[in-house]
């Protein structure tokens, strides 16, 4: 089996406008952009990622930055970043600058603002229009997926049925 | 110049067997701007990693989509194989190429059913569906349902498929050839379907590249993008793999790319069923993905190719599971091609790039 070799690079935020371009005149392609959920210190990490079709090589950067603070926009460069962009700051609250197709939050129709910044949040819910002049608060709880649901991340994890699962909980 | 006209086209459309919505900035008949709106049946699946540990999560994955569900089970297990340097045994990335290929196969016959319905063809639709319940006769035989689940699991494969069960498999495929080729020769000769989908919504090499897109879509451009091609997997003891790729990079041509990848499919999996070695097909998975480890790999899927981005947190929990699907990147170059087209050729346009909603909204 070949493992898929992907360089994983920490950057500043700043700087991905810059590589970016490098990247494009390279001819290099936009694979995707996300964010992943604040770490310990509170931080967020973003992570933009391209693919070199000659030497078939992934590269990975990432930037930590600020919950709700903002970042530039690839669409200019690479136009289908938009997609991922609008969706960062629908599911994280990260401000994209400059987006070539910017939703202003209404990319995805979410109950709630960033519902995936924050493990098992009871968010306030937000109030969808129905479009017809009436409105509905969807108050619905938070429903926890059927089984036992993680509270801590440090926490052990339940033990499983799968006999397999389980000795992975012990390590073994 | 021309008035300009809005004109909404979806969610609820007859083309569109999911909600997706597009408005279309018109001059007379003829699209100038299409904007598009997703979003109607987010269901954040990526958040249940929270929930359900990296094993568990398999089963997650691979409902994200109903049509490439096998698809989406084998690349976050090969995400999963790649963050823990878990070596698959070579039995196991056979079959699971085999059935990949068959996924394959049973969604683009899925797609060419839709088309020919599109565009006003029932008795093509008929027989292209009618093929590919042969290929969900052979799910259901195999794996115990017409959507293949439960059956890739990170470390390989649950169980094996015995070797009589594989060549009774090449036998089907070799006996639904036939059948094939005529329906083949419809889609691609007929006057009636040359004449909606030839010279409709084309999309250049260039702009194939600079909008992303990926999949039939970008090789009906010319652009061989193909993660197959790239020697991963039992796809590296292929005699010979060329994507297959068209130069007109209208709809006539996508449609002709999933034809063609049809054929190219049954030839690899009678190839690999030939080839398949003996042994086992499952290595058990000790421990969890360390702190901090990360993983980005790329799978072809029937529509293009897919990443999977995981992250683990030393616990059997993972830290982030990211899926970008191949329709979020086909819809930029969607758009762009249905700039200068006719609004009847719309619900073609759209079609031809195959869009599956429920990948986006994972």
């Amino acid at each position: 089996m070949r493992f898929q070799d992907t360089k994983f690079i920490q950057i500043d935020a700043q700087d991905i406008l810059g590589i970016a371009t490098a990247k494009r005149a390279d001819d290099w392609r936009f694979l995707e952009v996300h964010a992943n959920r604040p770490n310990k210190e509170g931080k967020v990490e973003i992570v933009w990622s391209f693919f070199d079709d000659r030497a078939l090589q992934a590269v990975a950067y990432e930037a930590f930055v600020d919950p709700g603070s903002s970042v530039d926009s690839l669409s200019g460069i690479f136009p289908c970043a938009f997609m991922f962009e609008n969706e960062m700051h629908d599911l994280y609250d990260i401000t994209v600058r400059n987006i070539s197709l910017d939703y202003h939050g209404n990319f995805y129709q979410v109950t709630c603002d960033a519902p995936m910044m924050d493990r098992d949040a009871d968010k306030p819910r937000r109030t969808v229009s129905l479009g017809n002049g009436g409105t509905y608060a969807t108050t619905a709880p938070d429903a926890p997926v059927q089984g036992e649901a993680r509270q801590d991340p440090a926490a052990p994890a339940h033990e499983d049925e799968r006999p397999d699962a389980a000795g992975a909980a012990t390590g073994e | 110049m021309a008035k300009k006209t809005l004109v909404p086209f979806g969610p609820q459309h007859p083309v569109l067997p999911e909600p997706v919505h597009l408005d279309l900035v018109l001059e007379d008949e003829t699209v100038v701007q299409a904007v598009p709106q997703v979003g109607y049946v987010h269901r954040g699946l990526e958040n249940l990693v929270d929930k359900r540990d990296f094993q568990q999560f398999t089963y997650i994955a691979e409902r994200i989509c109903g049509i490439c569900s096998f698809g989406h089970s084998m690349g976050y297990s090969q995400a999963v194989e790649n963050l823990m340097g878990i070596e698959v045994p070579e039995r196991a990335e056979y079959l699971r190429v085999i059935f990949h290929e068959m996924s394959r196969m049973h969604s683009h016959l899925l797609w060419l059913g839709l088309a020919a319905d599109a565009f006003g063809f029932e008795s093509l639709f008929m027989h292209s569906w009618r093929l590919r319940e042969r290929l969900l006769d052979i799910f259901e035989r195999t794996t115990g349902g017409r959507v293949i689940l439960n059956f890739c699991i990170p470390g390989g494969v649950v169980h094996d498929i015995e070797n009589t069960e594989l060549e009774a498999i090449v036998s089907t495929l070799r006996g639904m050839r036939e059948d094939y080729d005529q329906i083949a020769a419809t889609f691609l000769d007929d006057a009636s379907v040359r004449s909606r989908l030839s010279g409709v919504g084309y999309l250049s090499k260039a702009d194939a590249r600079t909008y992303g897109c990926v999949g039939p879509m970008a090789r009906a451009s010319g652009w061989d993008v193909d993660v197959r091609n790239n020697g991963l997997g039992a796809y590296s003891a292929l005699a010979d793999f060329k994507p297959v790729t068209s130069q007109d990079g209208d709809c006539y041509a996508r449609c002709q790319v999933r034809v063609e990848e049809v054929r190219q499919s049954i030839d690899i999996i009678t190839e690999l069923a030939s080839k398949i070695p003996d042994g086992e097909t499952l290595v058990k998975i000790k421990g969890n993905p360390a702190e901090g480890a990360e993983s980005l790999t790329r799978i072809e899927q029937p529509r293009g190719e897919a990443i999977y981005y995981i992250k683990g947190n030393g616990t059997k929990f993972l830290e982030r599971c990211r899926v970008r699907t191949p329709t979020s990147t086909n819809i930029p170059g969607m758009c762009a091609t249905l700039g200068g087209s006719d609004l009847a050729d719309v619900p073609n346009i759209v079609l031809t790039i195959d869009p599956c909603i429920s990948c986006s909204e994972r």
